[in-house]
């Protein structure tokens, strides 16, 4: 009996653990170079989504903080725009009162959509008129299309993640 | 009493609740408006900030070497399988190869004595000999709005900011930032890629300026000269940072409306392993990547 409580003890600990080692996951999975695949994009956005539409306690505001420092410093773009684009997605996610996210899955996925794509158009427009004149915009629209594709894979497995370990160690 | 007691209890818990969670909305607001300020302060250049950029790369580094070894060893098998068939022609042109590399490294050894004797006599002293440091791309960031390369070199490798990285003799990019074992560089088609350029017919100078895009743009000429398409663009070494005459492009298009567009001899979705030139001060590497690339053609 007492064996059985120091597991559920561990189980509940490594499962607190998943929400950001699969966000750093995804990170530096985001990072990987692929030859003759040139188009990428900040496919962490989509756990910070996932996880703030679960109101996941292990996978705070702190930690999506600290995933924008990580992605601005390995980025290289202006210093902060990264965190403001985490932390705008984490916070219209797990403040939002109009659609049940967490329930549907096309719900979500459209609301990830449009939330990514204003905010990816708000950094464009900041960026072009304040820092850097010649961005090219249908490069970042290839881009967020990317991350866009990349969505419902991600959400399988990070649902799967959230239903067989958070959930059940931390119910 | 105790239904009321509970009831006063249970209103009181729900109370410090509610003001956990406003104070919760309170700290994620107030860090949304500290990050949005911290975009008009943090520049990428800062040395702070580039310094710490160093060292995030050497922490992630090794877990994007890690990830992307699959993905390495599946590309250098298929490679393998598409480049068995032509391995008999290959292993011919390479002894070609060797034999002529052979005469020219007898060569170079002439010119270095008599380079040496010729200092001797002249009491001449070199700036620094330029040194070519061979290293593979481990990942890649490209978000749209940078473009960026991880290199599996760094400053224990003598890796330095602003370095110029070749691919097959043509400039392809510089490096941005240096961890200890790991770095990064930035491509010429970065949006914040700026570099010291000229046309190689009318040595006028320019700048190529990159935006995101596979194209970098030219900007900046120094006087109106017309340029042609089909125009060689090559470093002008200003800046000192980047040796003059490396080969980068031609000039593919001329318009109106989207400027002068500079083709790369690279394409960067071919980029694999590259070279970082580890001083810049001389001549003597670009004649020799000439002389090289000349030798190779003929």
């Amino acid at each position: 009996m007492v064996r059985k409580s120091k597991y559920k003890w561990l189980f509940s600990f490594l499962s607190h653990q998943i929400p950001w080692v699969s966000s750093f996951f995804i990170l530096v999975f985001s990072f990987v170079f692929i030859p003759c695949c040139n188009v990428k994009s900040t496919l962490v956005l989509i756990p910070i989504f996932f996880w703030g539409m679960q109101k996941t306690k292990s996978f705070d505001f702190i930690s999506v903080m600290l995933f924008g420092f990580l992605q601005d410093f390995l980025d290289g773009t202006q210093f902060g725009f990264n965190m403001f684009i985490f932390l705008s997605t984490y916070f219209v996610v797990y403040y939002q009162k109009f659609f049940p996210l967490d329930e549907s899955f096309t719900f979500s996925y459209l609301a990830f959509s449009i939330v990514t794509l204003a905010l990816i158009l708000l950094k464009y427009c900041v960026i072009s008129s304040m820092f850097v004149e010649n961005i090219n915009l249908l490069n970042i629209l290839v881009s967020w299309a990317v991350l866009i594709l990349w969505y419902p894979i991600f959400f399988i497995i990070l649902k799967k993640l959230d239903e067989r370990f958070v959930r059940k160690y931390n119910a | 009493m105790g239904a009321i007691l509970n009831k006063l209890s249970t209103s009181k818990a729900l109370k410090i609740q509610m003001i956990k969670k406003l104070v919760r909305k309170i700290f994620v607001i107030m860090f949304i408006i500290f990050s949005f300020i911290l975009i008009f302060i943090g520049k990428p250049d800062n040395i702070i900030i580039s310094k710490t950029s160093g060292v995030v790369s050497d922490v992630i580094s090794p877990f994007v070497k890690v990830i992307s070894y699959p993905i390495y060893v599946v590309g250098t098998f298929i490679s393998d399988v598409k480049n068995f068939r032509s391995v008999d022609a290959q292993n011919q042109e390479l002894k070609k190869e060797v034999s002529r590399l052979k005469e020219q490294l007898n060569y170079f050894k002439q010119v270095e004595v008599e380079n040496q004797q010729l200092r001797k006599m002249n009491n001449y002293t070199t700036n620094g000999v330029n040194y070519l440091l061979s290293s593979r791309v481990l990942g890649s960031s490209g978000s749209g709005f940078t473009r960026t390369f991880f290199v599996d070199a760094g400053a224990k490798d003598g890796v330095k900011k602003y370095q110029g990285v070749i691919v097959d003799g043509y400039l392809v990019g510089q490096i941005n930032s240096v961890g200890s074992n790991y770095s990064k560089m930035i491509l010429l088609s970065d949006a914040s890629s700026k570099i010291p350029v000229q046309v190689e017919r009318t040595k006028t100078r320019a700048f190529l300026i990159g935006d995101n895009t596979n194209y970098p743009q030219l900007a900046h000429f120094e006087k109106q000269e017309p340029v042609q398409i089909g125009d060689v663009i090559v470093t002008s070494g200003m800046g000192e940072n980047l040796p003059a005459g490396l080969p980068i492009g031609i000039v593919g298009s001329i318009s109106e409306d989207n400027g002068i567009i500079v083709q790369p001899f690279v394409s960067e979705s071919n980029i694999d392993y590259i070279k970082i030139i580890k001083t810049s001060h001389t001549e003597g590497l670009k004649n020799f990547l000439l002389e090289n690339k000349n030798a190779g053609e003929g």
